[in-house]
């Protein structure tokens, strides 16, 4: 969680720098404990197992960037239909008798400006994070008011479907919010990461110049893919995240008028 | 039977164990392979053997780096279906507020107990893979329940007690599909016979590196025992992912004991 809230490109200097640095002490080491001459003649054998570790490897790294980019759009999309459904809420209000009139338009605003200053920062925070309770409190009420009307119009009826898409979308971005990639699947992927750089450290390259430099460069890739879907992984926490400008510019809307 | 030897499996420490284990039958076998034939024997082989390995590993590979991703997958939609169920439940709650009483009263009753169910009898029984009866003798009831209120016949309140009604029964069918389809998701893991082909892939892709013949018989150790360990690594994490509600690794109820604590606090409950 530390690094998750640090500056993203220091920090992810700072690890890249770490693991390459480590994987030249790595490779030094092994060229001085295994001599060339031996490490040479093994090339070919050892290029072809390590064939398939660095398939694996690199197919479950590859997966892994490319669906937590998914959900982090899935989780932009659920966010904008959320606002959205406040600010036609709010809209449709208008259409509502005295006090519920009122009470809803209240209520919207109240959600909106509530879930963008309060909600936002306790998003994933805890896998159990249920968001702000006075969040869940304004939108239960608004629920509740919604329910408890009798609609004498279509357009009044209208607003117990809005008001249900609200909840579900609220739950899904709750849900969001702590659903990255599982523990194991993350010890799979460091660990993997891991055996592919160091693979390298037993070939034989005359020339160590040449060798430290594709460690060097095969390092740098794997390590900046991991720090990516590691930044990534949870749409709305860190630096990479998810903004709540829908919903102010729902609230700016909901003002406006 | 299955599902049983499934969540035992599932520990984090037998996970621990099939590792080592792994990692020590693979090192095992090619200690054997060495003393039995030479180096230098096996060595004229490395290029053809090199050619079909290249094949039989990368195959494998992309078996076993799917298969990570799909369970994954798979994981993520059985916490989805969860949060999905939650909320037809918590709908049908409310709904049920604005029906005439006591059905009204009845339904967020039945509601409640299967909210309450779920959570304390149907979780620990579908680590095994099983459901509970009372879950689906309350779904069945909450179900008739609804199915038997009276379609509205006040002209001026039809309209909207008819979108309340097709609401509600939407929600019901909602309801019973999510619930099947995470009972579904606690009892089926990949067929048996896809667990065979990882397995027995897993140890062909190992056993066949002790063909080739390395000079340096540490390092030929050392990559064994690296192939061994992410290979059965992701074994487990395909196993412990495919069952999402079995062992040390599973999706909790928090959706529905959210549902319970907002029945509880929230002003449209009649109870």
């Amino acid at each position: 969680m530390l690094i998750r809230e640090a500056p993203i490109l220091l920090w992810g200097v700072v690890v890249i720098l770490a693991a390459v640095a480590f994987a030249l002490a790595g490779q030094a080491l092994v060229a001085r404990l295994v001599p060339m001459h031996i490490r040479v003649a093994d090339n070919t054998a050892l290029g072809t197992i390590y064939s398939a570790l660095y398939v694996l490897n690199a197919l479950a790294l590859a997966f892994s960037l490319f669906f937590v980019g998914s959900s982090y759009r899935e989780a932009e999309t659920t966010t904008n239909t959320e606002a959205h459904t406040v600010a036609d809420l709010y809209q449709l209000a208008d259409q509502f008798p005295e006090p519920q009139r009122h009470r809803m338009q209240d209520l919207c605003r109240s959600y909106a400006r509530v879930v963008a200053e309060e909600e936002w920062p306790l998003l994933g925070q805890g896998r159990a994070s249920r968001g702000s309770p006075h969040a869940q409190a304004l939108a239960d009420e608004l629920v509740q008011t919604v329910e408890d009307f009798e609609p004498t119009t279509s357009t009044q009826e209208q607003a117990l479907t809005l008001v249900q898409s609200l909840d579900d979308h609220r739950e899904l971005r709750l849900l969001q919010s702590h659903q990255g990639i599982p523990a194991l699947l993350w010890i799979v992927l460091l660990v993997g990461g891991v055996m592919t750089i160091s693979f390298t450290f037993f070939f034989g390259v005359e020339g160590s110049w040449l060798h430290r430099a594709s460690i060097t460069a095969l390092t740098v890739l794997v390590v900046l893919i991991l720090y990516t879907i590691y930044r990534v992984e949870y749409p709305f926490t860190g630096h990479i995240q998810v903004r709540p400008a829908d919903f102010e510019a729902a609230l700016h809307s909901m003002k406006g008028e | 039977v299955q599902g049983k030897e499934a969540s035992k499996i599932m520990r984090i420490s037998t996970g621990l164990l099939i590792v080592a284990l792994a990692i020590l039958i693979a090192v095992g076998g090619l200690v054997l392979v060495q003393r039995l034939y030479s180096t230098d024997q096996r060595k004229q082989h490395n290029d053809v053997a090199g050619f079909i390995y290249a094949v039989l590993g990368v195959s494998y590979a992309v078996l076993l780096g799917l298969m990570l991703i799909a369970v994954w997958e798979k994981w993520n939609a059985a916490e989805a279906l969860t949060t999905d169920e939650a909320n037809e439940l918590a709908g049908i709650f409310w709904f049920a507020h604005a029906l005439p009483q006591p059905e009204g009263r009845h339904i967020q009753e039945l509601v409640r107990s299967y909210a309450q169910v779920v959570v304390e009898e149907e979780w620990p029984l579908m680590a095994q893979g099983r459901s509970s009866p009372k879950a689906w003798d309350t779904l069945d009831e909450l179900r008739a329940t609804i199915l038997g209120l009276k379609p509205p016949t006040d002209a001026k309140q039809m309209g909207y007690d008819q979108m309340r009604y097709e609401e509600i029964l939407v929600q019901l069918h909602d309801l019973g599909n999510a619930r099947r389809e995470r009972l579904l998701a606690a009892e089926q893991g990949l067929p048996p016979i896809l667990w065979v082909v990882l397995f027995l892939g897993g140890v062909i892709t190992v056993g066949f590196t002790y063909l080739f013949g390395l000079n340096n018989t540490l390092v030929h150790l050392l990559m064994v025992a690296a192939l061994a360990l992410i290979i059965s690594m992701s074994l487990f994490t395909v196993a412990a992912l495919d069952y999402p509600f079995s062992g040390d690794i599973r999706i909790h109820p928090s959706a529905y004991e959210q549902d319970l604590e907002r029945f509880r606090e929230s002003k449209l409950s009649d109870l």
